[in-house]
């Protein structure tokens, strides 16, 4: 048997073991090297998990933070707290509880325990910050930061105030800090490829496909926020016990522009990108700061004091790279998916096997009811819908048609739950579901698609369309296998590797109807699945609707403007013009109905069909 | 006035057009048809400029276009109606209009005369665009792109999601330029309407041409017509 796969075995492992090596690569060197390169490689080994914590968030949701350092600083503190000798927490912070204060644990239990609590820390600032929108959340994180910042400054009898903390004790080693920072690839990469790592990138990707798919934007962004937090955590922990001191700006501006740079620099969509990043530009960082302070660059250009030349030349780096490179040094490409390594994927691939049929099983016969009573919507004073009524029975297929403008893609914005009406009710099965959001009614099984596509263009054929199966809570070894199954129906098993972004629109199209059936929907509304296919094209999605409508036993309602597509399919289409209903019947009743040619089909109809 | 040689077209290595021929005289009205992902689109693209062939020669009355950038292309008097439109939909018809003139000489004149040709825009002026139904967002675009006196009108699907009898008025109104002697370069699924409109087609399939010629030829050529576009729409 065919077994489908997001991606080769051999690609997942080099894109988990390239990132590993570099690690372990930067871990040897500073191992071999003085003892301040051996510091320094400690510090880039810290930084590195905590931009994995951001590349979990950022790279995934497509959102920026500005607010993640402050769980490094929380981390940072809680760990310090824990593992400070009871004399020097007695002396520096004497309002600390002496639960914490004399717990002087280990480095293993403290760091877990930072972790934890920044995890708990980030789900309940997540919590309101992940309902604000897109852009209000760089904003409101960042107003996180200077809160934690400005209590940490300023409440000293507990956390040492401004002047922060010392005598922390300095356990972290390479060896350490090197597992801890494979470990949080191993993380990273295990997230982003979970089904909750997919339906998070698919809100990045395009966030209203992805309600329409079952998603939630709020509930996958706060699971990610809180992974984030605790990686970040347990950077902080682990370098406050590199450094041995602790002071509140050491986890501020600096370290966050420093650290969404790297992340930038490498390329955010990529945890390869975020390791790359972090070490290229603490690469860079070192030597620039070596010349700083005066002396030779290379050993061939002797370069005088020059203070400020780190920080001008990163942020030179950072300007150069996201003018020629917008994706980052990786381009936003794990190792396994870069194109040179697909294109020797691809000779050796082997054809593909025919289709796996009835893998989702035929269902029983269907029965239940979409049905929308006197919907009215009023855009501004101009009344689009004026008490439309529709009903859409389960294993039939209804065409909606109608002049552009009239009110059609309204009615299905109401439908899906993007819309709630003026006035009017939708039932599904016999339950109101007026009020439900897209996400909880793509869940209770209607599905649909969109005239503009919306691809997720980072994402794999096969992916967009497993995570359609993801968005209503299969697991992801399933929903691949689900994916596999629809791709095979539609023919598009070819392409599955293939970039969403790539294809050309009409694919596109179709795409979002592979990946509405993935949620394996009771009623499947399509918004013009026809435009720009070719008359045999046009032939075959209506064969393909005819099989969904068999096996699959859902209702479809199709809006289109192709008339051979809509005639050949429905046995019933409902014509709306200017808001209202004009006629429901038969295709041959319509078209054959004055006021339809009137407005809709025009004078030259009869000619166009026959021709 | 216009003249491909070899066009070549890749997209992150993957090589979608293979080398396309064309040649365009002022005041002709050829069309491009051909399945989905044929590369008609990316022939467009190159032509303007959004994408840079990976060989071949783009003239445009005699001068080479490689490596210019997209605005200097249209400056020369080049236009794109891409597909979907893309009107700007928070502005108003009247100054979506504004923004195609891009000399902007003489522009109220100019600008009238539009709207006496397109009526429903008139009628429309001060509303924002994406109020406008799918016909008269096209009907939008098209005035939008002939406000910067192109020299050559390039649409791609200009009857992608419309309705039928709406097809119809978009046509007339090409129909209209076509007699004023504007030289045009069309791409449409639906062949034979492509086909009985214009002066010449040239079929692509595969990112290739496949045939090319005018009505009479093209219905010679049945087979190979018949096997790029399926069944005659």
């Amino acid at each position: 048997m065919r077994i489908a796969r997001l991606r080769s075995p051999r690609a997942a492992a080099v894109s988990l073991l390239v990132p590993l090596a570099l690690v372990t690569l930067t871990a040897l060197v500073g191992a071999n090297g003085s003892p301040s390169l051996h510091a320094t490689v400690v510090t880039v080994l810290c930084n590195l998990i905590v931009v994995l914590g951001l590349q979990v968030f950022i790279g995934n949701s497509g959102v920026y933070s500005f607010g993640q350092l402050g769980f490094a600083a929380a981390g940072a503190y809680v760990a310090s707290f824990l593992t400070m000798s009871a004399a020097f927490a007695a002396l520096q912070v004497p309002d600390l509880p002496d639960a914490i204060a004399g717990a002087q644990l280990d480095p293993l239990p403290s760091t877990l325990i930072a972790a934890v609590a920044c995890g708990l820390l980030a789900t309940v600032v997540g919590l309101p910050l992940m309902r604000t929108s897109t852009l209000a959340i760089p904003i409101s994180t960042f107003a996180f930061l200077i809160v934690v910042y400005n209590v940490l400054a300023n409440w000293e009898s507990v956390t040492g105030g401004s002047s922060g903390l010392v005598s922390i004790p300095r356990t972290t080693s390479i060896e350490s800090a090197a597992l801890w920072a494979g470990a949080a690839v191993v993380v990273a990469l295990a997230f982003k490829w979970s089904a909750s790592g997919y339906r998070l990138q698919a809100t990045r990707e395009d966030e209203v496909a992805a309600r329409s798919l079952g998603i939630s934007v709020t509930g996958e962004r706060l699971l990610a926020f809180a992974l984030s937090g605790v990686l970040c955590g347990i950077g902080g922990a682990l370098a406050v016990h590199q450094s041995g001191v602790l002071n509140p700006t050491t986890f501020y501006f600096g370290a966050t522009v420093t650290t969404v740079t790297m992340l930038v620099l490498g390329g955010a969509r990529s945890v390869f990108g975020a390791v790359l990043g972090t070490v290229a530009l603490s690469t860079v960082n070192e030597i620039l700061h070596d010349v700083e302070g005066g002396g030779s660059l290379f050993g061939l250009v002797s370069i005088g004091n020059t203070p400020g030349l780190a920080a001008i030349g990163v942020g030179l780096i950072l300007l150069a790279t996201m003018i020629s490179m917008p994706d980052g040094i990786s381009g936003g490409r794990e190792v396994g998916e870069l194109p040179w390594l697909r294109r020797l994927r691809r000779a050796t691939r082997t054809s593909p096997l025919p289709a796996v049929s009835g893998a989702s099983g035929t269902r029983e016969p269907a029965s239940g009811e979409l049905r929308a009573e006197g919907i009215s919507v009023t855009f501004g004073g101009l009344r689009v819908l004026r008490g439309v009524d529709l009903a859409l029975r389960r294993g039939e297929a209804l065409g909606l048609i109608g002049p552009n403008g009239a009110g059609k893609t309204t009615l299905v914005n109401v439908l899906s739950g993007f819309l709630v009406p003026d006035s009017g009710a939708v039932s599904l099965d016999g339950v109101d579901v007026s009020r439900r959001s897209p996400s909880r009614l793509a869940r209770a099984g209607l599905s649909r698609t969109f005239q503009a596509a919306l691809p997720f263009p980072h994402l794999s054929v096969l992916e967009s369309v497993a995570v359609g199966a993801m968005g209503v809570g299969v697991g992801r070894r399933r929903a691949v296998g689900v994916a596999d199954e629809v791709l095979g129906r539609l023919g598009m098993r070819e392409l599955a590797t293939a970039r969403a972004g790539s294809l050309p629109p009409a694919s596109q199209r179709l795409l979002g109807v592979a990946r509405a059936l993935a949620t394996d929907p009771r009623y499947l509304l399509l918004d013009e699945p026809a435009a720009g296919l070719s008359a045999s094209e046009g032939e075959d999605l209506v064969r393909i609707l005819e099989g969904v409508l068999e096996d699959f036993g859902c209702g479809i309602l199709l809006i289109e403007h192709e008339m051979s597509v809509v005639m050949s399919l429905c046995p019933c289409v409902q014509v709306i013009d200017d808001g209202t209903t004009l006629r429901i019947g038969s295709p041959d009743e319509v078209q054959a109905d004055r006021a339809v040619v009137e407005a809709y089909l025009g004078s030259s109809y009869p000619v166009a069909a026959s021709a | 006035m216009l003249e491909l040689r070899g066009i070549k077209v890749a997209y992150g290595g993957v090589e979608v057009v293979h080398g396309v021929d064309l040649e365009l005289d002022r005041g002709e009205v050829v069309g491009m048809i051909g399945p989905n992902g044929a590369g008609k689109t990316s022939v467009l693209r190159a032509i303007c400029g959004l994408v840079r062939p990976s060989s071949g020669e783009v003239l445009f009355e005699g001068r080479a276009l490689g490596g210019m950038a997209p605005e200097r292309i249209a400056r020369l008097g080049i236009a794109l109606v891409p597909e979907g439109r893309h009107v700007f939909k928070t502005l108003t018809v009247a100054e979506n209009l504004r923004m195609g003139e891009i000399g902007g000489n003489e522009n109220g004149r100019a600008l009238e005369r539009m709207l006496d040709r397109f009526p429903i825009l008139r009628e429309r002026a001060g509303e924002h665009a994406d109020r406008l139904s799918g016909g008269e967002q096209q009907q939008l675009a098209i005035a939008r792109a002939l406000l910067g006196r192109p020299k050559l009108l390039m649409i791609d699907e200009p009857s992608l999601g419309l309705a039928p009898k709406t097809i119809d008025l978009i046509y007339e109104l090409l129909a209209g330029l076509r007699e004023e002697g504007t030289t045009m370069l069309l791409v449409e699924q639906n062949a034979a309407r492509t086909i009985d409109f214009c002066d010449r087609c040239l079929v692509l399939g595969g990112g290739a041409v496949r045939a090319r010629g005018g009505r009479e030829e093209l219905r010679e050529d049945s087979d190979v017509v018949h096997a790029y576009l399926g069944g005659a729409r």
